[in-house]
């Protein structure tokens, strides 16, 4: 066969394993929203409580556990990261301590979820005397997804062109000036995006959650200290207990529901991440 | 937007120079002609220590305009004007030394009649050297081919003078050759000078349309 | 090498003053030696400029007047370099103020991404002004002194990164101007941009040497004549050695005659 031919193959070959990846995800996307649409897009669906016996009950609480539990995830390990990220990328550079650090991470990123909820339940739970809670699941997520949310970060960082920081120094600021009034505002819609994967990843977390929050928890939580049961646990809750007749609708409103929160979430960070970006570079300038 | 200002403020200096250093010139072409007329002996010697000025001006233009070609890198019609000044400068300073020359003739006169008709004539060389030298002057700043050329009638006309001298050689007396022959010298003077006037023509031509003229 | 030094003399026959001077100044990258016992002077309000083939060393040693290259690690550095007369190696010696007397353009121009107010309010923000009136002043003095004001004044709220290559360099200049230095480094500063934008920044230059020291570092020859008053050659002469100082004087000298035969080989562009 000659180059041509070879490449008219090789075009087809990755077009069609193009169009296979879609069509899973399009598969999966149509399946769930298929089965569960019609109610999580039922206001009594979304805003009611659901029922202890008998069917017709909602999900508002865990929606609520889920959305409040995202907030706190990402408020304890954000920072974390951001702070260890300026530290490997500005001011460790190279050498072993990195190379550890970033080795340790990598082990960390491979435990199945499971174990970090045990750790969760060994710690916060009950060293630490919190009992099932918020709080404790927002620890657990943070520490499960400290690998990703770091590395990313520190590739926002690094992304930041050293031209930047010349300049700034040049210019007579300090390292750590450098840092606060350029690198990190240049990092920031990087740093926006790193997060979309943690925060997917917290809205569907049941393993490590079941066994630091709650699942058949039925009020709405009002501080941290509260125990909840987080949306993905809930929905894993009810299809393994059934316990209202009509657990099945719930199963599939559910995971419809988390489909597309999921997708707002999404569609949030990027657009923040846009809009920050641009009103950054418009700055606080004169008319 | 005009840009490379430093670089036209220079060339705009250097062409003042020339110019400066052209009206010297004539200046001293007239006061030569004066310390003929007047056989004025302290007149011609002032021109001789006067000379100096000129000679500082052809150095200055000499550097400047070697600074500029180096510096600046100049082309098109910067680049042949910078050249043709500093060529201009050099005719012009060979005319001041040339006044010089008559001015030392003219010491040596001294106690001679010149007659009248021979003083006239002379009077006519040194009137239409000078005026050729304002000619080419104007050439210059105006940019005028036109005036460049008409220098080479006007150089007919001093030449035509210069021969008459020659030939009334054939029809005087003894005591008379001598006056002649010096008379004969300052005329020569004068028509190089004349001759220099074209040139410069002939260099402002080539300045203002890129052909050399030979 | 002894270099060649042309003390220029001014009005009443006094001297120039020297703003900067290196004195026999070597440096190191790890065990690397880049440059090899330089010693030259920056006058004051002058433009020096450092010309040399690649690689000669030109941009090491103006990273050096301003010790940018502490940033890199590794670097060592021997002889010494003042500024009026103060050693800037001198233990204890405040860097940060250095670089704000000391500011730099750069090659390719960095405007940080930010709008053209807050790139050239970034210095004097860091120094404490923080009055609007004062910026607001700063910021039009400075884009003014760097020829760009008529240009932005309407758009000042704009991204610095949306200007051309030329009007972001002149952004730059604006920004160092802005924290008020005595003498602004030029590392390439146009190699990155297009001719016209490049002859703007040079009359520019020209009007700035009133007020400014100035040492630019340029590859192009003709560009160090046009714009220069002392030029510096540097040459690395043969592979693996440090570059060295071979000839120093007055721009005019070293162009119509150089007194080193390398100067003349090289700027006659007969290698490099």
């Amino acid at each position: 066969m000659t180059a041509k031919q070879w490449d008219k193959v090789a075009t087809c070959v990755f077009w069609a394993l193009g169009i296979i990846a879609i069509a899973i995800l399009a598969f999966i996307i149509l399946e769930v929203l298929g089965r569960g649409l019609l109610t999580a897009l039922n206001p009594k669906f979304i805003f009611g409580k659901p029922k202890a016996m008998g069917s017709g009950g909602g999900i508002f609480p865990m929606i609520f556990s889920t959305l409040y539990l995202v907030v706190l995830a990402i408020a304890i390990s954000l920072p974390i990261s951001i702070g260890a990220a300026i530290y490997m990328a500005e001011y460790a550079k190279k050498g072993r301590i990195n190379n550890f650090i970033r080795f340790c991470l990598d082990s960390l990123a491979t435990l199945p979820s499971i174990v970090f909820g045990l750790f969760g339940v060994a710690l916060f739970v009950t060293a630490f005397r919190w009992s099932y809670c918020l709080l404790a699941g927002a620890f657990t997520l943070a520490i499960l997804n400290l690998p990703i949310l770091l590395r990313s970060t520190e590739e926002a960082i690094k992304l930041v062109p050293d031209t930047y920081r010349e300049a700034s120094m040049s210019l007579g600021a300090s390292r750590w000036t450098t840092i606060r009034q350029v690198v990190v505002p240049s990092a920031l819609p990087g740093i926006i995006t790193a997060t979309i994967l943690p925060i997917g990843r917290i809205v569907g977390e049941s393993a490590a959650i079941i066994y630091t929050v709650g699942v058949f928890v039925r009020n709405v939580p009002l501080n941290p200290f509260d125990t909840a049961a987080p949306l993905a646990g809930y929905i894993w809750a009810r299809q393994a207990e059934h316990g209202v007749p009509d657990w099945k609708t719930i199963v599939n409103g559910g995971a419809a529901l988390l489909l597309i929160m999921v997708f707002i979430i999404y569609f949030l960070a990027r657009w923040a991440g846009n809009r920050y970006q641009r009103k950054r570079l418009l700055g606080a300038g004169n008319k | 937007m005009e840009v490379r200002k430093t670089f036209h403020q220079h060339l705009d200096e250097l062409y003042l120079d020339v110019l400066k250093m052209a009206n010297l010139t004539v200046d001293i072409v007239e006061k030569t002609r004066s310390a003929f007329a007047r056989l004025d002996k302290e007149a011609a010697q002032a021109i001789i220590a006067g000379d100096d000025e000129v000679d500082d001006y052809v150095k200055k233009i000499e550097e400047n305009g070697v600074e500029l070609l180096a510096r600046q890198a100049p082309v098109a019609i910067d680049l042949r004007t910078i050249i043709v000044i500093m060529r201009i400068s050099q005719h012009l300073e060979r005319c001041a030394d040339l006044c010089v020359n008559i001015s030392k003739a003219v010491q040596n006169l001294q106690g001679y009649t010149i007659s009248p008709p021979m003083a006239e004539d002379m009077d006519e060389m040194f009137t239409r050297s000078a005026k050729m030298l304002v000619r080419a002057i104007e050439a210059f700043k105006e940019r005028d081919e036109a005036k460049a050329i008409e220098l080479h009638r006007m150089d007919d006309t001093v030449d035509r003078i210069n021969r008459s001298f020659f030939t009334s050689t054939n029809r005087c007396s003894e005591e008379e050759l001598d006056l002649i022959i010096r008379i004969v010298m300052i005329a020569r003077f004068l028509e190089r000078i004349a001759d220099h006037a074209v040139d410069m023509g002939d260099e402002i031509r080539y300045m203002v349309t890129g052909e050399f003229i030979t | 090498m002894r270099a060649v030094n042309t003390q220029e003399q001014g009005a009443e026959g006094m001297t120039v003053e020297k703003k900067m001077e290196i004195q026999n100044l070597s440096m190191y990258y790890g065990g690397f030696k880049a440059i090899e016992d330089i010693t030259l002077e920056v006058p004051a309000r002058r433009i020096t400029a450092l010309i040399g083939p690649s690689g000669c060393g030109k941009s090491t040693l103006v990273r050096c007047l301003n010790r940018m290259n502490d940033l890199i690690d590794g670097v060592r550095v021997e002889g010494d370099i003042t500024l009026d007369g103060e050693s800037i190696f001198r233990p204890g010696y405040d860097t940060i103020d250095l670089r704000r007397r000391v500011g730099m353009v750069f090659q390719r121009p960095n405007p940080f991404p930010k709008s053209i107010y807050e790139n050239v309010a970034y210095g004097p923000k860091l120094v404490g002004i923080k009055k609007k009136e004062e910026l607001d002043s700063i910021v039009e003095s400075s884009l003014k002194k760097a020829a760009l004001w008529n240009e932005v004044k309407a758009n000042l709220r704009e991204s610095g990164q949306n200007l051309s290559g030329g009007q972001q360099q002149r952004l730059c200049i604006a920004r160092v101007i802005a924290v008020q230095p005595e003498v602004i480094l030029f590392d390439e500063p146009c190699s990155a941009i297009d001719p016209v934008a490049t002859q703007l920044i040079e009359d520019l230059m020209a009007e700035l040497k009133e007020n400014y020291t100035m040492v630019i570092v340029t590859h192009n020859m003709q560009q160090a004549a046009r714009v220069s008053d002392y030029t510096a050659f540097l040459l690395v002469q043969e592979q693996g050695e440090p570059g060295r100082l071979i000839e120093y004087g007055e721009t005019n000298t070293i162009f119509t005659n150089p007194v080193d035969e390398r100067t003349e080989r090289y700027i006659t562009g007969r290698f490099g």
